[in-house]
């Protein structure tokens, strides 16, 4: 419980240090003065919000897949899933097209429909057995990845660096929408009431399976939220890296392996590591902003190492 | 409690046993014996149910095994594999615990668990490594947990392929007399190719020859010297077959 106060006490921190530092400096007792009200409710409230969802929705991610394929290297990109609906979005913004913030998201959400259902097809002829989706999924994700960069080869240079910005994560382009605040309480709720099964899944399919547990009926369920949840992250944000791969693992490197306490601590680090991250690149060389993906990988390495020299 | 019918098994195509009828009762010892290559792990999985026989031809208390959900099964059958998944970090207390998984799926408070769970850590001789991650355990210590999971479970039927791979030779006879004694309320069925465990713990065995013809009955009946040199194709020679 300690760990947990101290967690969101940090949470905390960081978003009155987002609310208060960027190109602009509020200082803490004028934050909710009549002066400051544009800034702190119009841009920088709705960003924090962004920012605290993408970390929280990827870490998740990241601790579901990480459990679905039994590798600890995985993160929620693998699957190439959210590949296909970058992969869709990208070729909206490089063509120009202009669409509605929710009707963008949808684009992506439905494009990666399709890519799981792709997956599904290719990798399950029998079952859904880790290694063959692994393989398929990493496959799959080459070929998105490939025809992510033809696009970008071919683009117009005044949309290469949006595109860039996007592929290395960025949270400048997305407005507030209600849509992905729901999908994560509802998300994180749904994703939590499978923590037992989580846990014995980690040890093993056929051992999960010989204990009880509907190993087909829970990977899947593990499948489709996890890929749901990165799509929304990727259509927020674009494709932030490092958080869904190293957040599950320095959850377990203080909570240990439960999932029931895996799972809040995910997502309340996972919000911390982002909104930090992001706040860093709006205002270390503000005026100019930099992709969050630089900094979320800038802090989350030392962390990690630190935190894996000290458990070993 | 389980009935075998007239059951065929066969790996692509080609068939490992022959015409199986087998009828297992609470309060039995079995062990099966065979040659490498015979299919006795199928034979076990297609008992337990992972494997699916079709048309299913094993009968747990009079329904077909194929028709248990998951979950109920895990509640009857309790399993043990030849070789244990590597699975990711985790502690033998919590590798044990999950054996109660099938009971307390629903459940939110587990104290009167921990009894259960202690008792297979004290019967598999874990309490002191209760809080050891198993990546940094030795092969037979695994072993022992993966056997206290099982116990943790406490199944009317247990299945095991193999169990005394790994463990030295005086926890061999510790756990050959632990299942003796939970096979009077329970039924175990067990591989082994340590027949001189057989005579003296089990109470039946099941020999299938290399052509994939089992023969059964009680062990005082079926291990005699003769069947072991005609069904396993072996000389019985040594310190071991003179007590057969």
């Amino acid at each position: 419980m300690r760990q947990y106060i101290a967690l969101l006490l940090l949470l905390l921190v960081t978003i009155i240090f987002s609310l208060t530092t960027g190109s602009i400096s509020i200082p803490l007792a004028e934050m909710f003065s009549e002066k400051y009200h544009t800034i702190i409710f119009e841009i920088r409230i709705p960003r924090m919000a962004n920012a605290i969802i993408v970390g929280a929705l990827l870490s998740v991610s990241g601790l579901m897949i990480q459990n679905l394929v039994k590798n600890p290297l995985a993160d929620p990109y693998i699957l190439g899933v959210s590949g296909a609906s970058a992969m869709v979005q990208l070729l909206l913004i490089a063509f120009g097209i202009v669409l509605p913030f929710s009707l963008f998201m949808l684009t992506g959400f439905m494009a990666t429909l399709l890519a799981l259902l792709l997956l599904l097809l290719i990798s399950s002829k029998k079952s859904l057995n880790s290694t063959n989706l692994l393989l398929s999924g990493v496959v799959l994700a080459f070929a998105y990845s490939a025809i992510i960069s033809l696009i970008l080869t071919l683009s117009p240079t005044a949309t290469t660096k949006p595109i860039l910005f996007w592929l290395m994560g960025d949270l400048g382009y997305s407005s507030f929408s209600l849509f992905p605040i729901i999908a994560l309480i509802i998300g994180s709720l749904w994703i939590f009431q499978y923590h037992k099964e989580l846990d014995l899944l980690a040890r093993g399919e056929f051992f999960a399976l010989k204990c009880g547990v509907n190993v087909r009926k829970t990977n899947l369920v593990l499948l489709v939220s996890a890929s749901l949840f990165t799509a929304v992250a990727v259509s927020l944000a674009g494709t932030i890296g490092f958080v869904g791969l190293v957040i599950p693992h320095i959850s377990r490197l203080i909570f240990g392996n439960k999932h029931a306490k895996l799972i809040p601590a995910s997502i309340i680090l996972g919000a911390t590591l982002v909104l930090l991250a992001d706040t860093l690149s709006r205002w270390l060389f503000a005026p100019t902003q930099l992709p969050v993906g630089i900094f979320t990988a800038l802090f989350g390495v030392p962390v990690f190492l630190y935190l894996l020299r000290k458990n070993s | 409690m389980i009935k075998i019918n007239q059951l065929n098994l066969k790996i692509e195509n080609k068939i490992l046993i022959k015409n199986l009828s087998l009828q297992l009762n609470k309060g039995e010892f079995w062990a099966i014996i065979a040659r490498n290559g015979i299919g006795k792990t199928t034979l076990l999985k297609t008992i337990a149910g992972f494997t699916p026989s079709e048309p299913s031809l094993v009968k747990i208390k009079g329904r077909n095994i194929t028709e248990y959900s998951v979950l109920e099964r895990a509640q009857k059958i309790s399993y043990l594999e030849q070789l244990q998944e590597e699975g990711l970090d985790c502690t033998v207390k919590q590798a044990v615990s999950y054996g109660r998984y099938p009971w307390h799926k629903f459940k939110l408070d587990n104290s009167d668990e921990t009894k259960l769970i202690e008792k297979a850590l004290m019967d598999m001789d874990l309490q002191d490594l209760q809080n050891k991650n198993l990546k940094k355990l030795s092969g037979g210590e695994l072993r022992k947990v993966d056997i206290a999971t099982i116990l943790s479970q406490n199944s009317e039927i247990m299945i095991l392929d193999e169990p005394l791979n790994h463990l030295d030779v005086a926890f061999r006879y510790h756990l050959m007399k632990l299942l003796k004694n939970l096979s009077q309320k329970k039924l175990i069925i067990m591989v082994t190719h340590d027949i001189q465990y057989v005579k003296e713990y089990c109470s039946h065995v099941l020999m299938i020859s290399n052509k994939g013809k089992g023969i059964s009955g009680k062990v005082s009946e079926i291990m005699t010297a003769e069947n072991v040199k005609n069904i396993l194709e072996i000389e019985p020679v040594g310190e071991i077959f003179k007590s057969l």
